[in-house]
């Protein structure tokens, strides 16, 4: 039975966690490291572990030292989050040697169905349809021209230890293709320390629909619907929503019953996401599945009413899962607005620094999941993401318009955020009719972010507005120091 | 009240006027109200709409702000300089472009060279910042004149990176 947890993150998931596990009664543990001394979600643990001392390390990254400070601290459980370890296998082996429960699936259903070209052979084996491409990883960029040839371009190469659209490179011709080989290489390298790739064919409009799965470790398995994470630059998503707009009922039943397949075949359990490219003609093709908690869970749990971590720790207890599909009803529609610290006018250059302010309203068809308040830093080793908007409707229509809304009254200051970006999103006509696409970026909008009527004008008057006041300052500087009114004058002439 | 008339410019377009105390957007008139709300916190109305803004720095006559999460950089003219800085653009004058770092990073990969030939819009180098690999992109054609980083260099923000000599 958990009665304690190490969260072995930070920021916006880590307080996310921490929340259900007050809610059950579990005691929580956080790391208080040194890139973050002051971090805002240390507030939320009830234990901090300092680890601050150590500057050689980063403790989110090392298996060892994690699983020594929950044996230290006689803590029974060890949750990941997402990113850092979350889908890496030896975690769970390491909190089995050392007997500390892993809150995620087993290390044997990360390393197979966390490597992308396992995963694939699954799925052909079940008769989950996959895009075409190579059968295994390509060693070299002959054997990858090869196969390219064969399949036609345009064509993709992924690292089979990518994820969060990392380790991803598309090809659109054979000029192309050695440049992007070697690119998607040394990506995977850098990030994920594995530079395997593989190669499938490239769907040019495509959606990126996911299904969200729960399996306990008695073979019960059930899917809580789709999300639609198709608003991407870079293959990183922005923004979802669930349920997608562009199912019928029909294809989403299917589409759920082939994500169920993989598990059952896999004896998949915890919380998992299994992701389905769709084609313009709604064909749907597997390309993988995240063993973690994703993101973009709060929009699950909006219309289905689900609390996904609470599955996670009870299953991970060992307890049956309690939900029957049958009870999982979708209600309503939700997105998720990833605030950010980027700058859109900047093609979304990150943008850390000091968040000065972060006002957020109240509101009942609101989740505001931060991991910042103002005064906090985002610091510029960790990813931008500083809060997740997410707003709710009865409606698609109606969940627009309270999110058109809410964005606005949301006050950012002292960095950049995604918010003017959404705002243009918003107001969009493919996306107000969801017909849109992983393409949306680059084809439906021309510019990246929404400026209200007159907002120009308004920062015209506040810039020649602190150019007088530093001007009058100088001013009354001078006539302190009984400079002679000449003097001012040419200053005021520039 | 202030005799001189100002113009407020941003890139080259002028967006504000301001003359006897009048300012004009365009042919109309505008009243705002501007309302330090906190510290460098402002509210500004115009035409009974509330824009939320914040004033990111001032430099001689160089001022930029943003407003509801956007940046907009102006330069705060006199008619004389700015007749000054048409003839300035008519002549032509051209300098080389510094390339600075956007953000703090590591170098991962430099592509070009000095005194290669770059085009618009080519990758100069890979900086790799918040997980994020950014291209660094040359702005304009020309040819690299310095190169002051190389691989696996750590940069901080606004350090020199390349320098590109215009065609």
């Amino acid at each position: 039975m958990i009665k304690s947890i190490l969260i072995a993150n930070r920021s916006e998931i880590s307080i996310r966690i921490a929340a259900t596990a007050k809610k059950m009664g579990i005691k929580t543990y956080m790391f208080l490291t040194h890139q973050e001394p002051n971090a805002y979600n240390l507030g939320f643990a009830d234990e901090v572990i300092d680890v601050s001392e150590d500057t050689f390390t980063n403790i989110y990254m090392n298996v060892e030292k994690i699983v020594q400070h929950a044996v230290n601290h006689n803590i029974d459980a060890i949750h990941p989050g997402y990113g850092f370890l979350s889908e890496n296998p030896f975690l769970p082996k390491e909190c089995e040697a050392k007997g500390v429960i892993f809150i995620g699936p087993s290390h044997d259903h990360i390393e197979k169905m966390g490597n992308k070209g396992v995963a694939r052979k699954i799925a052909v084996e079940c008769g989950v349809p996959v895009l075409e491409g190579s059968k295994g990883i390509i060693s070299s960029l002959g054997e990858g021209e090869k196969i390219a040839a064969e399949i036609g371009y345009p064509v993709i190469i992924k690292a089979v230890a990518g994820g969060g659209g990392k380790g991803m490179r598309v090809a659109a011709n054979k000029e192309d293709m050695p440049k992007q080989f070697k690119a998607a290489i040394n990506e995977a390298q850098t990030i994920f320390g594995n530079g395997t790739v593989f190669i499938e064919k490239y769907i040019m409009k495509p959606r990126h629909v996911e299904v969200q799965v729960l399996g306990d470790q008695k073979g019960n398995v059930i899917h809580l619907y789709e999300r639609e994470c198709s608003i991407q630059r870079k293959h990183q998503k922005l923004m979802e929503e669930a349920p997608s707009p562009a199912l019928t009922q029909e294809l989403r039943e299917k589409i759920g019953a082939d994500a169920l397949k993989l598990c059952k075949a896999t004896g998949y359990y915890s919380a998992g996401t299994v992701e389905f490219l769709l084609d313009e003609q709604n064909n749907h093709y597997f390309m993988e599945m995240n063993t973690r908690i994703q993101v973009e869970h709060p929009v699950t749990e909006a219309i289905t009413g689900v609390d996904i971590v609470e599955q996670q720790i009870r299953i991970a207890n060992g307890e049956a899962l309690q939900l029957k599909q049958e009870d999982i009803k979708i209600d309503g529609c939700a997105f998720e607005f990833r605030i950010n610290a980027e700058d859109v006018q900047a093609d979304f250059a990150p943008s850390s620094g000091i968040i000065e302010e972060l006002d957020v309203p109240k509101r009942k068809n609101l989740r505001f999941d931060t991991g910042y308040v103002a005064g906090k830093i985002v610091p510029a080793c960790y990813d931008s993401l500083v809060a997740k908007a997410i707003v709710t409707g009865k409606t698609r229509k109606e969940a627009i318009k309270n999110a058109s809304v809410i964005l606005r009254e949301i006050r950012t200051g002292g960095i950049k955020t995604t918010i003017p970006f959404f705002k243009k999103v918003l107001e969009t006509g493919s996306f107000v009719s969801g017909e849109y696409y992983t393409n949306f970026i680059q084809q439906d909008i021309e510019q990246l972010y929404h400026q209200e009527e007159d907002e120009q004008v308004a920062a015209a008057c506040l810039a020649l507005k602190a150019y007088f006041d530093e001007i009058d300052e100088i001013g009354a500087d001078a006539a302190r120091e009984e400079v002679r009114p000449w003097v001012m004058k040419s200053i005021i002439k520039g | 009240m202030r005799s001189d008339k100002f113009i407020v410019v941003e890139g080259t377009k002028p967006v504000l006027t301001l003359k006897s105390d009048k300012l004009q957007a365009g042919r109309d008139e505008i009243v705002p109200e501007i309302t330090e709300v906190s510290s460098n916190e402002f509210t500004i109305k115009i035409k009974g709409k509330e824009h939320f803004g914040e004033i990111v720095s001032l430099k001689q006559n160089v001022c930029t702000v943003n407003v509801n999460g956007n940046t907009y950089k102006f330069s705060i003219e006199t008619e004389k300089s700015l007749k000054r800085q048409k003839k300035l653009a008519k002549k032509g004058v051209s300098s080389n472009v510094k390339i600075t770092a956007p953000l703090p990073g590591t170098i991962l990969e430099t592509m070009v060279k000095e005194g290669d030939k770059v085009a618009k819009g080519e990758a100069l180098m890979i900086l790799e910042a918040m997980k994020m690999q950014n291209e660094i992109v040359s702005p304009i054609s020309g040819k690299v004149s310095r190169l002051m980083v190389s691989q696996s260099d750590t940069v901080l923000k606004d350090q020199l990176l390349i320098d590109i000599s215009p065609k």
